[in-house]
């Protein structure tokens, strides 16, 4: 008898399935889950034609560019028990971050930062209710492939960088029902550019 | 570095995958893969800003209004040999809403080859049932399962004599009449009859056998 995917996932006799979504970042272009959004300036989307280069976001060059790829404020993610797991990349020279938010006003965010300008390691950020806890990892940054990941639960905010580099935030968690989101922003000359391949996200 | 493939864990070695599809319903909007035609009114998909929401299917707020989400009648499952498998919510009520595998889509919901589980109000506006249509008769045969606020797991499986409607594990119904005879689709339906149909969908997963 053939197996379904669901049965892999959830173990069948289970409670059934939460929230989950996988997206491999190819094809022939971004699909419709996602929305683009162009806080300022110039900020591209597109499918690259390389091996193993997924999808690239890009905020151009000249000062104050950015955007993000989220899911147009539908929330499906629980702040406190759910979980983000991404392959990507930094290729700017400013801010790339993955991971969830409640929506632009990140007043409740949870998601790592690859961030040159700003630090020397990749650092796990959460925020509740506005008020924000950037925790280094013991990572430095570079431009190269990492699988970043995270658990929200209860009491913390638990992020892995290839499977190691444990990082726990325990200060201001998000408080609200959150969506992914991926995003990049320069304020200066250099451009930011973040390339993913793969991300998946779930309720526990 | 061997790098173990999905399929390595579906299938054994040597066995050449069918076809499937999964269908994560969340996102900012209804995956573009669904096309929806509209029977009567205009029907809705739309994502629920809410924790474990998934996506809400209505029907237009008219008696008689109904909607369908399918594959646009590209019908790529056997009516044989496959499965079905879809986390909705679907409460008891004078509607129809329904989920599983469709022929060719008959807008007037006429008999067009289908096995769809659900509400179909017309059979019983209390307990979840199995719905089936050959070419030109449908049947409908409500199980004993009282249809609930809560999302349920429902999986069909189309057999060569039979259709088996499962509910959270447990076997609801087997259908040996009225099977349907063609390829088949996914299929969304809502349809108001006396109240507005409301499927809320998180999960499908449509697989050959």
């Amino acid at each position: 008898m053939t197996n379904s995917i669901y049965e892999i996932l959830t173990k069948l006799g289970t409670p059934i399935a939460k929230t989950k979504i996988i997206d491999q970042f190819d094809g022939s272009v971004l699909t419709n889950l996602w929305t683009k959004t162009t806080s300022f300036g110039t900020f591209t989307v597109s499918m690259q034609d390389a091996i193993d280069e997924g999808l690239d976001l890009s905020s151009s060059t000249g000062g104050n560019q950015g955007g993000y790829i989220d899911f147009n404020s539908i929330r499906n993610y629980s702040n406190n028990s759910s979980g983000h797991i991404a392959v990507w990349k930094r290729l700017g020279s400013f801010s790339a971050y993955a991971g969830f938010w409640s929506n632009s006003s990140e007043a409740d965010v949870a998601y790592w930062r690859n961030a040159p300008t700003s630090d020397s390691f990749f650092t796990l950020v959460t925020t509740g209710s506005s008020v924000t806890t950037a925790n280094p990892s013991t990572l430095a940054i570079d431009t190269n492939w990492h699988v970043l990941s995270m658990i929200l639960g209860s009491s913390n905010v638990v992020g892995l960088i290839d499977g190691a580099n444990t990082t726990t935030n325990t200060s201001n968690l998000p408080t609200a029902k959150l969506q992914p989101v991926f995003k990049t922003t320069t304020n200066i000359t250099p451009a930011a550019e973040i390339r993913i391949r793969y991300f998946e996200a779930y309720n526990i | 570095m061997t790098q173990l493939s999905l399929l390595d864990q579906l299938y054994s070695s040597g066995v050449v995958p069918k076809q499937r599809v999964v269908d994560w319903m969340n996102g900012s909007a209804l995956n573009q893969r669904w096309n929806k035609t509209d029977g009567s009114g205009v029907g809705t998909a739309t994502p629920q800003d809410a924790i474990d929401g998934g996506i809400l299917f209505q029907s237009a707020g008219v008696t008689g209004n109904r909607s369908y989400w399918n594959f646009n009648n590209k019908r790529q499952y056997s009516n044989t040999s496959s499965s079905v498998l879809f986390i909705a919510k679907i409460n008891s009520g004078d509607y129809e809403g329904e989920v599983g595998l469709s022929g060719v889509l008959d807008t007037q919901a006429t008999n067009h080859d289908y096995a769809l589980g659900g509400i179909e109000g017309s059979t019983s506006t209390t307990n979840y049932m199995l719905d089936s249509a050959d070419a030109t008769t449908e049947t409908a045969t409500a199980g004993t399962l009282a249809a609930d606020a809560n999302f349920h797991l429902f999986q069909l499986i189309f057999g060569a004599s039979n259709v088996k409607l499962y509910i959270d594990n447990s076997l609801i119904v087997t259908k040996t009449t009225n099977l349907p005879t063609i390829g088949l689709q996914p299929e969304i339906m809502a349809r108001f009859r006396n109240i507005q149909a409301n499927v809320t969908m998180r999960y499908l997963e449509a697989y050959n056998i």
